[in-house]
């Protein structure tokens, strides 16, 4: 997935589709495309947080 | 209290008292209530099982200790229910999802009923939801949607819907409910009802069945704060079947409704919460606002991008969990989520593990708020409850989708797991709206007080829908 929104989802769905064995049923697929552009839009402003190498995941979140 | 009276309008606190006095039996007040809600069920869907003979039996057990002349537990007799995603021993957790009848019943009580149970309270039945907790609007396509008592052609609001419908329809006089992204806040604000999303960690939700684990919490919704505080104090306490449940004393906030607001410094969110919302919205947190002298504006930083974030987590984790079914029976999903479902269990890593880097950069942002104030105001959802089926709602011209967007508000919140009262605010609009009051970690006290302040003025109220209360109904 690039940064620009130029992904090729089609060929994303596929490959992984088939790597983690979850079929993509033909009538699900536009939905799913659909979905994961969505994501990724939305995945582009959490990317643009400019973290540092010491902002490390909670196991368990603490707030 | 007399069974003379439709019991639909007490609150736990009244039915509590009548029962310790023997004013009327536990198992009068199950039974005209069970009554009630197998008339009325069918007008809201809110229940999808009603535990009559459990209900029964737990309302005798507290009869006999009072024949026995034992103490009596804070929630004697009260009448409940939960979301159908909390463990019912004996029943099979169906969490909103065909797929799960096929599931063994459980074998005991989640957590949370186990202590309400301890306080005297009593179950009756399990709560229609949106499947898997994924919306907010319980448009449940196996189970049908749930109505909202105020006006039956619109949502209920979700994912605990069910829950909502059910107490403001005056079936029972509290309920539990779960709260990943705005889960318990939108239903509260839709059907004009008290909603506590506590800290993140403070209820322990072993035995529910987890949406998101990483953002999931439990807490009650109700019609009075002081029903929705002796539920919370009720749940409070570690638990380590639950590894999120904090290992903290409990922190009781029975006593601390009457303290008014003196020496709080309340101020109203701006930046990402002043984006468009409805006429309806914004004059329910003017109205606040005003009643709580409230003049500071606050900007919580990076709301927009944490919310970004826990949108990444939920659709990704969210999804993982329920692979082995997607797998094997994408079909039985709900059609309503089953695409965003594949698209969430095929997305990349590297967008779920930043979003949980950025939880933490974003919480150590925002928190910083709290050197200024003690309590912050915000919208609820951004509008009044949109009639079943919306599939777009136009905002100050912004046109987007309805379902996922009635958690604007609600989402940045929970990402960063602050304690959170919905407050249903009165004659802003016809149908019920609500605010957020927004406190510290740890501080629900604050919010349940402000709470308390509002409902003292008459600015907050949660009256029976009025339809729901109608004689003859």
């Amino acid at each position: 997935m690039s940064e620009s929104g130029n992904t090729d989802w089609n060929t994303y769905v596929d490959n992984m589709s088939t790597a983690i064995g979850l079929p993509i049923a033909a009538d699900h697929r536009a939905g799913v495309i659909g979905n994961l552009e969505r994501m990724e839009q939305v995945a582009r402003a959490v990317n643009s947080i400019p973290l540092t190498d010491t902002d490390e995941a909670a196991g368990v979140f603490l707030p | 209290m007399s069974l003379d009276h439709d019991l639909s309008g007490a609150s736990a606190v009244q039915v509590a008292r009548s029962v310790a006095s023997g004013k009327v039996s536990a198992q009068e007040v199950a039974r005209a209530l069970l009554d009630t809600i197998e008339q009325r069920n069918p007008t809201w869907n809110a229940f999808t099982e009603v535990t009559r003979e459990r209900a029964l039996a737990e309302a005798g057990a507290i009869d006999a200790a009072r024949a026995r002349g034992e103490r009596l537990g804070p929630l004697a007799g009260v009448p409940y229910a939960v979301k159908n995603l909390f463990d019912i021993a004996g029943l099979t957790t169906l969490a909103g999802s065909k797929i799960n009848r096929d599931r063994a019943p459980a074998s005991v009580d989640a957590t949370a009923i186990q202590r309400l149970r301890a306080a005297g309270a009593v179950l009756t039945g399990a709560l229609n939801m949106d499947e898997y907790a994924y919306g907010f609007s319980t448009e449940n396509t196996h189970y049908g949607p749930s109505r909202n008592p105020h006006d039956l052609s619109r949502v209920a609001g979700g994912s605990s819907g069910g829950s909502a419908a059910a107490v403001a329809a005056g079936l029972v006089p509290f309920a539990l409910g779960t709260d990943t992204n705005g889960s318990i806040r939108v239903p509260a604000s839709l059907c004009g009802l008290f909603g506590l999303k506590p800290t993140y960690g403070r209820l322990s939700r072993a035995g529910g069945y987890l949406f998101v684990g990483s953002l999931d919490h439990i807490g009650p919704l109700a019609r009075t704060t002081e029903d929705l505080a002796l539920a919370y104090d009720a749940m409070q306490g570690p638990d380590a079947a639950d590894p999120v449940c904090a290992q903290r004393a409990t922190a009781p906030v029975q006593g601390q409704l009457g303290l008014g607001i003196d020496g709080l410094r309340i101020a109203v969110a701006d930046g990402y919460f002043a984006r468009p919302m409805a006429d309806e919205a914004r004059n329910a947190v003017a109205a606040v606002a005003r009643a709580l002298g409230a003049t500071a504006r606050i900007d919580i930083p990076e709301a927009g991008r944490g919310r970004a974030a826990a949108f990444l987590m939920t659709a990704i984790e969210g999804s993982l969990l329920h692979l082995p079914d997607l797998k094997t029976r994408a079909a039985d999903f709900d059609p309503i989520t089953r695409d965003r479902m594949l698209a969430g269990a095929l997305a990349p890593a590297q967008w779920l593990w930043q979003s949980h880097r950025v939880r933490r950069y974003v919480r150590d942002q925002a928190i910083r708020v709290f050197e200024q104030c003690d309590l912050i105001i915000a919208p609820c959802t951004p509008m009044s409850a949109p009639a079943i089926g919306t599939e777009f709602i136009t905002l100050e011209g912004e046109k987007m989708l309805a379902r996922p967007n009635l958690g604007l508000f609600t989402q940045p919140i929970s990402f960063l797991g602050w304690p959170v009262a919905a407050v249903p605010v009165a004659g802003v609009s016809a149908l019920p709206i609500g605010v957020q009051l927004i406190a510290a970690p740890w501080r629900e006290d604050l919010c349940l007080r402000v709470a308390a302040h509002l409902e003292r003025l008459g600015i907050a109220a949660a009256p029976v829908a009025a339809a729901a209360a109608a004689p003859g109904h």
